[in-house]
């Protein structure tokens, strides 16, 4: 289906397009509509259809209903495109030394993001052949009970020869840390940068 | 095909059918992700009769 009006095949068995289809056989006929669904780049992602077995005849009002919803379906479709943007470069490693890298983590980490973030660290700090990852907690504003789970990385990350260390633990994490009865006597943690990278032998000279 | 996934479009996808239910005597209605290559059915919605089902994918030349 091409073009930006909605097709409208009331009769598969009548319609020029349809009618010697192999799919309209083994159909047995009937009617369908379909209102194309754009981007907002322009390019097309699908259609919005209607169908049935029988004949139907589409009156002018169903036939701009079907245009309407699939306009207002571009605004949706762009905000799952958007979100998954942001959830890609929510977490971005930052190489420093052979080995070493630094992951800032900011903003407030869901349980989905949080998900996807220690997904993409165990892969990226692999790829990246790293020794240690200092992954900074600074500037988190808010964090769900399973943020918690990120601190289970640690193990993943040993496995596979990379040692995690946490800077930047704010007081209210620590509290809630506490709270929730997590187990941290396998995470280092650092008061802030500069301890973590002299911790893997890194001297800051000024 | 891309993994993207259409979380806010399969939460708006019932209200969409159920305004079109209301409004057209018609049985099925989906959303199909078209990418030149093959049509994907990310969502439907079957009055009566099921003549399609989620997860349908056809190819592009033998589609509508």
């Amino acid at each position: 289906m091409g073009g930006r009006e909605p097709l409208v095949i009331p009769d598969l068995n009548e319609h020029e397009l349809t009618k010697d289809m192999d799919v309209t056989k083994a159909f047995g006929g009937g009617s369908l509509i379909g209102a194309p669904i754009y981007l907002k780049n322009g390019k097309k992602f699908g259609t919005l259809c209607g169908m049935d077995n029988n004949p139907y005849n589409f009156n002018e009002k169903d036939i701009k209903l079907f245009k309407s919803l699939a306009t207002l379906l571009t605004y949706v479709i762009d905000l799952d495109d958007s979100y998954q943007q942001i959830l890609k470069l929510s977490a971005p490693i930052v190489p420093l030394l052979q080995g070493v890298a630094i992951l800032p983590l900011i903003g407030e980490i869901s349980e989905e993001r949080g998900d996807y973030i220690s997904t993409m660290i165990i892969k990226e700090a692999h790829k990246l052949q790293l020794n240690h990852l200092i992954i900074d907690l600074s500037g988190i504003t808010n964090v769900e009970r399973e943020f918690f789970y990120l601190l289970n990385l640690v193990d993943a990350m040993k496995l596979l020869g990379i040692e995690a260390l946490f800077t930047g633990m704010r007081p209210d994490l620590a509290r809630k840390a506490i709270k929730d009865n997590q187990r941290l006597d396998h995470v280092s943690f650092f008061g802030n940068l500069q301890q973590a990278l002299s911790h893997v032998g890194i001297k800051l000279t000024v | 095909m891309d993994m993207i996934d259409h979380k806010s479009l399969n939460e708006a996808s019932e209200a969409v059918f159920q305004l079109l239910k209301d409004s057209i005597g018609i049985n099925t209605f989906f959303i199909a992700k078209n990418d030149g290559i093959t049509v994907d059915i990310l969502s439907v919605e079957n009055r009566n009769k099921i003549l399609l089902e989620k997860g349908f994918q056809i190819d592009f030349q033998d589609s509508y």
